[in-house]
């Protein structure tokens, strides 16, 4: 064996370290690492420990997070468990009807949405959508606050929860006008959930504001094929009725 | 460097051929497909669920080519003893190594550029605008791909199986992904000697958390360390293939 070999394979043996240690100081890792057997630590559901810990390991997180995610849509869009205790006026599950639109209990909703972005804190739309649902649909302000608190702490700089936050605060207060304002700037924003504009059309409509609970309907219609778009149909001509009885 | 050359393009070739390969960039273009309507499920989160689940999966089975190929490279040229006209030519034993190990990596790459593509074509259907991220992402997989290749020949010179080989290069990757964790457990260690054993065991595995850009997307981080991360990923390549050499020279034919 000629000693040139020996020679490469320390020079890159060198290398290796050096890089190394240079990686150990600036790499950030930007998951935080939890002892979960801790109970302030404690995963929020149980039961997919597994296939959680399984995306940890095999460095799939965002993709464990996707499931997660289309696990809390699919609990937040399927009927609610006919055994649990709930005085929904629709057994069926989601009202669509009125400020009502996707009311109902949901007592999971929250910890479903803790384990979305437990495995990825960036996953901003699921703070937002997850607040709103909670605040606004299922009336637990409180959860919503939680979750996005929770936000804040991930993301201080994402200054969306701090509006989100606020509007909630002023729900829980019955500072409606606040609300509204702080709403309308949020719908503004691009990663705007399309939910919050149902929401917002919803309050508006409350309020006797018929033609700006027309447009936003119309706006949400326009966008085509959504979970909305029946529901926004729907309701561009009951308000549309309403506005032409009001004239 | 031509012979280099001459062996990677023959090394191409041999893996191009084979089934497998097609099976497999096959098998995966039809699941970035399957999750074109998988991403519905995601709401108005779609684009998101088919840029992750695409990566992922590319490189997913960018591995799986890269094992199945890596470890039966030069094994089955020393059983099928067609190692041996290679070798009675005057050229040295590490032009085959490097040769070989190119051709594997190679092939590989071309496979996965395939893959991605028709990712981003898919990608572009539904609205996505090119981000430099991605970029990020696919070029810390093709490192990935480099490293788990070198620990594929490595390991097929070093074991007597294939199978033995490929669960220890798999195992690599698990642990390669795992080395957040196992700087966790270190510092819980009690012990001061499981400590040192437990740091030696973490400087040994790739630490592929350097090149898991893909899952690192919505952070907004900087890829500040890429390019020394691109240097630990060499280096590393090199101490395997350099090791896979010393094995390969003391191999009696």
């Amino acid at each position: 064996m000629k000693w040139s070999t020996y020679f490469l394979l320390i020079f890159s043996f060198c290398i290796n370290l050096g890089t190394y240690l240079y990686l150990e100081k600036n790499f950030v890792y930007p998951f935080k690492i939890v002892d979960i057997s801790k109970p302030e630590n404690k995963l929020p559901v149980e039961k997919y420990i597994l296939l959680d810990l399984t995306g940890i390991v095999f460095g799939v997180r965002r993709i464990s997070s996707d499931i997660a995610w289309i696990q809390v849509l699919q609990y937040y869009g399927s009927p609610e468990d006919e055994n649990e205790e709930y005085n929904h006026e629709h057994k069926e599950g989601h009202c669509h009807h009125g400020i009502n639109f996707g009311g109902g209990k949901y007592y999971d909703l929250l910890k479903l949405c803790q384990r979305t972005i437990r495995l990825d804190p960036y996953f901003y739309y699921a703070y937002l959508y997850g607040s709103a649902s909670l605040a606004w649909n299922l009336n637990r302000d409180d959860e919503g606050i939680k979750l996005l608190d929770e936000g804040i702490k991930n993301c201080p700089k994402y200054w969306q929860f701090y509006l989100y936050k606020m509007a909630i605060i002023y729900k829980k207060l019955d500072k409606y006008k606040e609300m509204v304002h702080l709403l309308e700037k949020v719908i503004k924003e691009q990663n705007c959930p399309l939910m919050v504009k149902a929401i917002l059309a919803n309050i508006y409509k409350r309020l006797g504001e018929y033609q700006k609970s027309l447009e936003l309907w119309t706006e949400i219609y326009n966008l085509g094929m959504s979970e909305y778009y029946f529901f926004a149909k729907e309701q561009i001509a009951e308000i549309k009725n309403l506005l032409s009885n009001y004239r | 460097m031509k012979k280099i050359l001459s062996i990677a393009v023959y090394t191409l070739r041999q893996n191009i051929r084979n089934r497998i390969y097609y099976i497999l960039v096959f098998f995966a273009t039809v699941l970035i497909f399957v999750y074109f309507l998988l991403s519905v499920l995601g709401g108005e989160e779609s684009l998101r669920i088919i840029l992750d689940f695409g990566l992922t999966t590319i490189e997913f089975f960018a591995l799986l080519l890269v094992i199945f190929s890596g470890v039966s490279l030069i094994l089955e040229e020393i059983e099928s003893k067609t190692v041996y006209l290679v070798l009675v030519r005057p050229i040295p034993k590490w032009y085959y190594i490097i040769g070989r190990y190119f051709g594997l990596v190679l092939s590989t790459y071309i496979g996965m550029i395939i893959m991605y593509l028709i990712h981003c074509a898919v990608l572009f259907c539904k609205g996505w605008s090119f981000d430099i991220n991605y970029l990020y992402s696919v070029i810390s997989s093709f490192m990935k791909i480099a490293i788990i290749g070198s620990l594929a020949v490595f390991f097929s010179l070093f074991s007597t199986s294939s199978a033995s080989s490929l669960v220890f290069t798999f195992f690599l990757w698990l642990l390669g992904h795992f080395t957040s964790e196992i700087k966790f457990l270190i510092k819980k260690a009690g012990a001061p000697l499981l400590k040192i054993l437990l740091e030696i065991f973490y400087f040994i595995i790739p630490n592929l958390q350097y090149f898991n850009w893909r899952d690192f997307l919505g952070s907004g981080l900087a890829p500040s360390w890429l390019l020394i991360a691109f240097l630990y990923g060499a280096s590393y390549c090199l101490i395997f293939l350099i090791l896979s050499i010393i094995l390969f020279n003391k191999k009696e034919f």
